[in-house]
């Protein structure tokens, strides 16, 4: 279940991030973000399932491909919990 | 047909790149672009993928072109902003030499190292004179599409960054054929390929490596950012306005794969064994002058010739009605014929590929032996 979502400053950046988390067995896939968490219209990120998000954040980190925004559903939601 | 031309394009491909493109038109959608589009968007990385492990880069480096015309473009307009003079080597092509005459009105100065073929460190020295009388900018082809002459680039980048001066390198003629790691260079700032040359991808495509910021020389839709009045401010979006050519990616993706196993250094290798076969097949007969490196390294698989009394022009329809194509005249590099000395009457190129035979090259000599006695 993909319940959070990192935000990436592009596609290619995105399918990156991805191809990193695949890499260290973290299950990922881009997503085009809800128009309301892209301020510049029109963006993509990765989803990822909560259980996994600090793990994927390191990993990421690590690759020096971190995310710009972290966010995760809450109710019906997406909530900010972190960059 | 025997086909010597690959220094134009590559005809034979290996299978698999018309397989992709084949899939890529039944399966890709606009990538970027809504949610049927995930095949294309894996094509695109694929190949983004691909390239940067060829040349020692990241994938968000390589920014999809239509050519290496386009390429090149991106790169002059880039850095000729602002600038006053910029510094090309003597076997430029047209496009290298075009886009930065078109910008001579805007007052930018164009000096061009003269050095004599097959002479790498006289073209360093010469180099390093005009680095000296100051330049914003310098961009050096690779190898020459005309003589095959294999420039010292890796040099010529070293002396560049001592000089504070960002190159761009034209690398139509040995992408696929010549190894270039881009993360060894210290003043490449971009290097501009086709996808359909010794990359053995389709026709319409081409690569931008870029090592640092670039302006874009096309603007609109990108599939993101959509509000935002300009083009993204990263690469590679930023110069990617438009829907990108998904299928011919899909087949460079390919054709790269087929480079990355056999290696530039055996491709270059079986190139340059046709081309020393065709010498050897031609050292009897007089009346063919060919333009050859005394030593090996610096020459690729392209050679020039002539036959004397003949127009190189008159030699090329001889053997294309015999069902051999080359290339004959002045190969869009008016340039490096006239730094070579042969702008009067042209030459005859021939340029094989990884999938050209022993047996094409012997044929070849006996047909212009014959075309040159007659």
């Amino acid at each position: 279940m993909a319940d959070c979502l990192f935000t990436s400053r592009g596609q290619t950046r995105a399918q990156l991030m991805v191809s990193a988390l695949k890499a260290a067995g973290i299950g990922a896939s881009t997503r085009k973000l809800p128009l309301k968490l892209a301020n510049e219209g029109c963006a993509y990120g990765v989803a990822v399932a909560e259980n996994d998000r600090e793990r994927a954040l390191r990993t990421l980190r690590l690759e020096g491909l971190p995310p710009r925004r972290v966010y995760c559903e809450r109710g019906y939601d997406w909530t900010e919990v972190g960059r | 047909m025997i086909y010597f031309d690959s220094a134009a394009t590559t005809l034979r491909k290996p299978p698999e790149v018309a397989r992709a493109v084949m899939r890529a038109m039944h399966e890709s959608a606009n990538a970027g672009r809504g949610e049927g589009s995930s095949y294309a968007d894996s094509v695109l990385i694929d190949c983004r993928k691909e390239a940067a492990a060829l040349f020692g880069a990241s994938p968000e480096q390589v920014a999809f072109c239509f050519n290496a015309t386009h390429a090149l473009n991106i790169a002059i307009n880039t850095l000729a902003r602002g600038a006053r003079r910029c510094v090309i080597s003597g076997y430029e092509h047209n496009a290298v030499r075009r886009p930065l005459l078109s910008l001579r009105d805007a007052g930018l100065e164009t000096a061009v190292v003269r050095s004599p073929l097959f002479e790498p460190e006289f073209f360093l020295y010469e180099l390093e004179r005009e680095l000296e009388r100051g330049a914003d900018f310098a961009v050096i082809t690779h190898v020459s599409n005309v003589f095959g002459f294999v420039l010292p680039i890796e040099r010529a980048d070293a002396m560049c960054a001592e000089h504070g001066v960002p190159l761009i390198i034209d690398a139509s003629q040995s992408a696929g054929c010549i190894s270039l790691d881009l993360s060894k260079l210290g003043a490449a700032r971009f290097v501009a390929m086709p996808g359909h040359k010794g990359l053995y991808g389709p026709q319409g495509t081409g690569l931008l490596i870029c090592l640092g910021d670039a302006e874009p020389l096309m603007y609109g839709g990108t599939g993101q950012d959509s509000r935002s009045e300009g083009m993204p401010d990263y690469l590679p979006e930023r110069l990617e306005a438009g829907t990108q050519n998904t299928h011919g990616i899909a087949g460079l993706t390919e054709g790269i794969r087929f480079v990355r196993s056999r290696t530039p250094e055996g491709i270059l290798a079986h190139e340059q064994a046709m081309l020393r076969r065709i010498l050897r097949g031609l050292e009897s007969c007089p009346p063919i002058k060919t333009y050859d490196a005394p030593h090996l390294f610096c020459q690729s698989g392209v050679l020039s010739m002539e036959v004397r009394g003949k127009a190189s022009e008159e030699v090329a329809e001889a053997l294309a009605a015999q069902g051999i194509a080359t290339r004959a005249g002045l190969h869009c590099a008016p340039l490096a014929h006239e730094t070579a000395g042969t702008s009067e009457r042209g030459t005859l190129r021939v340029s094989p590929s990884a999938f050209s035979t022993p047996r094409e090259a012997d044929i070849f000599c006996e047909r212009i032996i014959r075309i040159a006695r007659n």
